[in-house]
């Protein structure tokens, strides 16, 4: 005796009321013929960005620690959508001198203990600042010893003095250093065991040894060790299958863990492991494993059908899922995610909607436009070395070099009546577009 | 014994007229200002005076907690509340009582669970110091017990049975005070409740990988045996089966895929009841295609990735690049 699908659980209901949610902005536009509607909706969100970037209501007095993650947040979004103004630079690079320490590393606010995710968080804000005034607010010297100080006895680093150990730590702590060129073995010491161990029977990564496998946590560890290039130190197809499976077949988005519901914030976390593993293959010897040499195994189309048409707040920004409010982490991540999307490994751009709605490329290690990486590795190779001499991550370096070595972007857009009538649900239907290896 | 003065400002308490509180400075540039709420601003910039003098003391104590009160996320305040605890070596009990409520509340701020954490750690230490090592250990095992009841409450009252950071602090009781052997009749209730709860299928592994490691045979026969009673009573669920293949494969306490021919039989078997019903299985044909890959039988397990193509659109490119690479291995 089998059963397919079991009595309904808690699991399966909430599952089934979101799946009905989103499958109702679907059909608004299959029903009404209203393709206009996959279009991304640039001048509310920028408007709405703006206004978040200087001013924020009382509501907000419990993210008081996290100031630094709302310029990178805001400032990120703006930039992938292609309008980060130059104005801007000098104010992120004056605000967030005031949340460094004189002990190194950055705060959740002035006058607060340094902290990893802030500090990841404003380090990135200064990048896509992209000024050497920006780039020169760090006391670079200052952040060596205070990254040092992080490091936990137990593999991992605490996110601040006396503070919790997680996956979260890694990724900080080394795409920092890796960013500012003062990434050493001494700091990389220990790490890729740590989150080895923290690789779970499932394949992907858990915040701490024994949890269940995380599509951020996942992030944060395997682009930790990719931007060392050392992700061989992980069972990559594992982890593959894992993430695979968590694009939702009806959504078309993706979520975090198995059987939780789908969330626009995963669109990144989970969206640029694919890349992430494709180029880890990729340095690892493309011998060993025939690599696919136009896609990165998910299905880019129906990831964008979901941010598009279920995620778009009509007054401006992107949420998590229907009926959720939009909120900056999440523009932030949805559209993140989306650009990754956007371009493959052979540089086309598996595009949805018109031409509007292309967002800049960005770098699937930092997760800062391509080219601010590339301006900031311009200045930082010509400063002289610190005490300990480091580097950027030779994985993250290997990664700019190869595609800068392939041919420039091709632009294709798929219109979007085919791909808003392909549908991944079912067994057999047209194919947004023709796919090969 | 918290915030008693109410909603007296500090700037009209007597025992704060010594400290003049600190403003926040922003710099001439401040972005992503926060308009705060009325009271937020006072309370903090007593809290930066105080952080200033270094000030560990009574009413430091209670400060923290009036800025935890605005900003539960506040690490610093908490930081610094772990410090006048420990400096003052206050009685912890009542500390307790104060982070109840907010993991409670606020189940997904990691600052009140890894106090939370700090305060177990804590307390255990004080009572060895303090008690005979029966009372002592006596005294640590029933509040260990608590903890956990306690994170069943947080679950309950939030019906929310897959919160990350309530997990990882019952993960970190039973490491802590060694009792993982007690744990899986709790994970078999959760799972008898929701099947689908991949948060408690997670714990059961680790559970497992605590109780028994290296894998038993007779362990990993148990739990290849529970995986299968589950996907009995609900094929579709992606958890029995990435369970299943926890145990068989290639790697660290697994054997091949070819050694139970029961997940053969129950794999065919869903794929049977599938057809009949005019559906498919993804889980159960990527299982089959991992077996025929096993038994070495390219063809046929190429056959299950090239189905797969057809069923699960969205993952098509994975199940393609699959056959490719299984054709390519084969040469």
């Amino acid at each position: 005796m089998v059963i397919l699908d079991g009595p309904e659980t808690l699991t399966s209901e909430d599952q089934h009321s979101c799946e009905e949610n989103v499958l109702a902005f679907f059909k608004h536009v299959w029903l009404s013929g209203a393709q206009a509607e996959i279009c991304l909706q640039r001048e509310a969100h920028l408007a709405w960005l703006k206004r978040g970037f200087t001013s924020l209501p009382p509501n907000f007095a419990g993210l008081d620690a996290s100031r630094p993650w709302f310029v990178f947040w805001i400032a990120h979004a703006m930039e992938v959508l292609g309008d980060f103004d130059d104005h801007w630079a000098p104010k992120v690079a004056s605000f967030l001198s005031h949340c460094q320490d004189p002990t190194g590393g950055f705060a959740g606010g002035p006058s607060q203990l340094p902290h990893l995710a802030p500090t990841y968080a404003a380090v990135s804000a200064l990048m896509v600042a992209g000024t050497e005034e920006a780039y020169q607010v760090v006391d670079r010297a200052a952040m060596y010893d205070f990254l040092m100080r992080m490091k936990s006895p137990e593999g991992g680093f605490k996110m601040h003095d006396e503070g919790e150990t997680d996956m979260r730590g890694c990724y900080c702590a080394i795409a920092v250093a890796s960013m500012l060129h003062i990434l050493t073995d001494e700091l990389m010491e220990g790490i890729p065991e740590y989150i080895c161990r923290c690789q779970t029977w499932e394949g992907g990564i858990a915040g701490e040894e024994g949890l269940e496998a995380h599509g951020g946590y996942s992030y944060c560890g395997l682009a930790t060790l990719c931007i060392a290039g050392k992700a061989d130190a992980l069972d990559l197809h594992g982890f593959l299958k894992w993430a695979v499976h968590k694009q939702m077949t009806h959504e078309g988005g993706f979520q975090g863990r198995a059987n939780k519901l789908v969330d626009s914030c995963y669109s990144f976390w989970q969206g640029a492991i694919f890349p992430l593993l494709h180029e880890a293959f990729r340095q690892g010897g493309s011998e060993k494993v025939p690599l696919p040499k136009d896609h990165c195994w998910f299905a880019p189309e129906p990831l964008q059908m979901y941010l598009l048409l279920a995620c778009q707040h009509p007054a401006g920004g992107l949420r998590d899922k229907p009926n959720k409010s939009a909120d900056f982490y999440h523009t932030c991540y949805a559209l993140s995610g989306m650009a990754v999307s956007q371009y493959d490994v052979s540089n086309h751009t598996p595009l949805l909607g018109d031409l509007g709605n292309l967002l800049e490329r960005t770098d699937i290690y930092y997760n800062v436009l391509l080219e601010k990486a590339e301006r900031k590795c311009t200045f930082f190779e010509a400063l002289p070395p610190l005490a300990v001499p480091g580097r950027e991550g030779v994985g993250a370096v290997r990664w700019r070099q190869h595609v800068a070595s392939l041919s420039a972007v091709e632009v294709e857009a798929s219109p979007p009546h085919q791909a808003a009538t392909g549908g991944y649900g079912g067994t057999a239907s047209p194919s947004a577009r023709d796919q090969t290896m | 014994m918290y915030a008693d003065d109410g909603d007296v400002p500090y700037s009209e308490r007597e025992d704060w007229k010594d400290v003049t509180p600190v403003p926040q400075n922003d710099g001439p540039h401040p972005l992503a200002v926060i308009r705060y709420p009325p009271g937020f601003e006072e309370v903090h910039g007593y809290f930066r005076a105080i952080q200033q003098k270094n000030e560990t003391s009574k009413r430091a104590l209670q400060l923290t907690a009036d800025v935890i009160q605005h900003n539960s996320a506040n690490y610093t305040a908490w930081y610094y509340r772990r410090r006048c605890l420990k400096d003052l070596a206050i009685e912890l009990d009542d500390e307790r009582i104060f982070t109840d409520k907010w993991a409670r509340d606020c189940p997904k701020n990691y600052q009140v669970w890894y106090h939370r954490r700090w305060l177990i750690s804590e307390i255990s230490a004080r009572k060895r110091a303090e008690l005979s090592p029966e009372e002592a250990e006596k005294a640590i095992q029933s509040m260990a017990r608590e903890e956990l009841q306690y994170h069943l409450d947080c679950m309950q009252v939030n019906n929310d049975y897959k919160n990350y950071n309530g997990w990882s602090h019952r993960q970190f009781i039973l490491q802590q005070f060694k009792l993982w052997h007690e744990e899986l009749p709790f994970v078999e209730q959760l799972l008898r409740e929701d099947i689908r709860n991949n948060s408690a299928w997670n714990h059961r592994f680790t559970v497992v990988r605590n109780q028994t490691w290296p894998l038993t045979d007779t362990v990993r026969t148990r739990e290849i045996n529970f995986a299968l009673e589950s996907i009995r009573k609900c094929a579709n669920n992606e958890c029995a089966w990435n369970y299943l293949s926890a145990f068989l494969g290639e790697g660290d306490g697994k054997v091949s895929w070819t050694s139970v021919p029961e997940v053969e039989t129950l794999c065919r078997e869903v794929l049977d009841v599938a057809e009949q019903q005019h559906t498919s299985c993804r889980f159960a044909s990527q299982a089959l295609a991992d077996i025929l890959e096993a038994k070495g039988d390219v063809t046929a397990a190429v056959a299950q990735y090239e189905h797969l193509q057809e069923i699960d659109r969205i993952r098509e490119k994975y199940w393609r690049w699959k056959a490719e690479l299984l054709r390519h291995k084969a040469g």
